[in-house]
């Protein structure tokens, strides 16, 4: 959208100072009640600001930015704000020149068709082996391995432990067939473990799988019947809360908000366990907002970022509380 | 400045004068605050702060005189309070010993650099989306001269318009100014 050009002029005249009484106050009286007004306003502010630093003002521009712009302290943080953006970029740039672009064949090998080959012929090739080597003798099983087989798979918005970040999506295709098999394979072993040694672990391995299979009841059945087993563990109450408010999405009314509130009690309790796991803070605003607990979902959402700050799942946590923010 | 505490109450009829609902009430109350806070700024005030908290508080006392007559949006109604308290805070100034305007007068050569905002800002900078601070340093590493130029090949590059481009960068710094006030307030 092209910029009023007038509307730009005055809004340089003002932070400089020079518009007459009555346009100010237009201005102003704008800028108190439109919100995107007051963002152009913010805009042109930083123009001017680079464009100072840049010696592209003139003479008498520079005087009213020197006497009127920069007369409030919050300005003059502004403009030393910018200086130190200019500088840090400059020693990025000294730091660490612009790699070269890959020849076009290793970039063969970040195509994610490539990921999912790799991984179905290093499974694949190591066959049965594998999965053994996810089951040692007592019935143990690895997590990490059997989550190999759902790889890129997010069916809900909720995060289940030991899985990887993929952007949560509701239209989503049917696996590659070679999944699907690692996939079945992966079931299979859980299932038999399970029935070899029904431990806690045992069951909150099934209950990740059938979580992802995007059977809930079953999931839930799992992680609850871990729970009682036990031990308890922070990492199980959470898929527990997950699974809970996945299945609560799909109810209504009164049951809906049961089983939300059921939901929250378990990742309370999974925070309680251990204040600095991710996953069960993710879940907890997730929850909230399910709730339309909006303050509380903004707080959930900002103690997140407080404990991870910086990670693809920390910017969706962000766009939450950016559209929570925005209402 | 008031005189007169500001209780509960009138504080909750505020609320309810701006918005039915609380919850929006509150936002309500800290928009027209924050806005309050940038007009003082654009006029030279180096009290901002100070000055919007004491037109909010006028305004406080003065809504059960006024809520049952008044029409329409009260956003403008905190906008006349606030010139009120703006021309007297000018007296104020008019009358304050030479030296004191001298001390908070702008100087010709912007602040001088602190080491400790510097490392601040890079800490700041660290705790951003990789993306965010990818954006960032790119759209500070410009060459002066053609800029416009250099902005727009920025924003296709990015996939976004000159505009929201400009939106977007200008939301980074309003962010790092925040972090920025938290890392030098624990330094």
């Amino acid at each position: 959208m092209e910029k009023n050009l007038d509307e730009q002029r005055g809004i340089r005249e003002y932070l400089l100072g020079i518009l007459d009484e009555p346009a100010r106050i237009q201005i102003e009286q704008r800028l108190l009640v439109d919100g995107k007004f007051a963002g152009e306003i913010s805009i042109a502010e930083d123009e001017l600001i680079e464009q100072y630093l840049d010696d592209e003002l003139s003479d008498e521009e520079r005087g009213h930015f020197t006497s009127h712009f920069l007369a409030a302290p919050e300005r003059k943080q502004d403009l030393r704000l910018t200086r130190y953006l200019y500088k840090y970029a400059a020693a990025q740039e000294q730091a660490a020149p612009e790699a070269a672009p890959a020849p076009g064949w290793r970039r063969f090998f970040t195509l994610p068709a490539f990921s999912y080959a790799l991984i179905f012929l290093v499974v694949m090739g190591l066959g049965y082996g594998v999965w053994r080597i996810a089951f040692s003798r007592t019935g143990d099983v690895d997590i990490a391995l059997i989550m190999l087989a759902y790889k890129g798979d997010r069916p809900f918005q909720s995060r289940i432990g030991g899985s990887g970040y993929t952007r949560f999506s509701e239209v989503r295709g049917e696996p590659p067939e070679a999944q699907s098999a690692e996939r079945r394979r992966a079931r299979r072993l859980v299932e038999k473990v399970v029935a070899d040694d029904r431990t806690a672990q045992s069951l909150h391995a099934l209950g990740k799988v059938n979580f992802l299979e995007k059977d809930l009841p079953a999931a839930i059945l799992n992680f609850e019947e871990a729970a009682r087993l036990g031990p308890v563990t922070a990492g199980l109450m959470s898929d527990l809360g997950a699974a809970q408010r996945e299945a609560a999405e799909k109810g209504a009314g009164a049951e809906k908000g049961e089983m939300l509130a059921a939901a929250l009690r378990s990742l309370d309790r999974a925070i309680e366990l251990d204040p600095k796991l991710p996953d069960p803070r993710f879940n907890r605003a997730l929850c909230l907002e399910a709730m339309n607990s909006i303050e509380q979902a903004k707080t959930a959402w900002r103690e997140y970022l407080d404990l991870d700050p910086n990670s693809e799942w920390s910017d969706e946590a962000r766009r939450h509380l950016q559209t929570l923010e925005n209402k | 400045m008031t005189e007169k505490v500001i209780t509960t109450e009138n504080f909750d009829m505020l609320l309810n004068w701006l918005d039915p609902d609380r919850e929006s009430a509150a936002q309500k109350y800290e928009k027209i605050r924050g806005r309050l806070v940038r007009i003082f700024i654009g006029r030279g005030c180096y009290e901002a702060d100070d000055l919007a908290d004491e037109t909010m508080n006028r305004v406080t006392l003065k809504v059960p005189s006024i809520r049952e007559s008044y029409i329409g949006d009260p956003a403008p109604y905190f906008f006349g309070v606030a010139d009120k308290v703006h021309l007297e805070w000018l007296r104020k100034q008019k009358k304050a010993r030479p030296v004191e305007l001298a001390d908070n007068s702008p100087s010709v050569d912007p602040e001088p650099e602190d080491d400790t905002e510097y490392e601040c800002l890079e800490k700041c900078l660290k705790v951003l989306p990789s993306r965010l601070h990818e954006l960032i340093v790119e759209y500070y590493r410009g060459e002066k001269r053609a800029k416009i130029e250099y902005h727009r090949t920025l924003a296709e590059k990015w996939g976004l318009s000159t505009n929201a481009l400009q939106t977007k960068t200008c939301r980074i710094r309003a962010s790092l100014r925040k972090c920025m006030v938290d890392c030098i307030a624990a330094a």
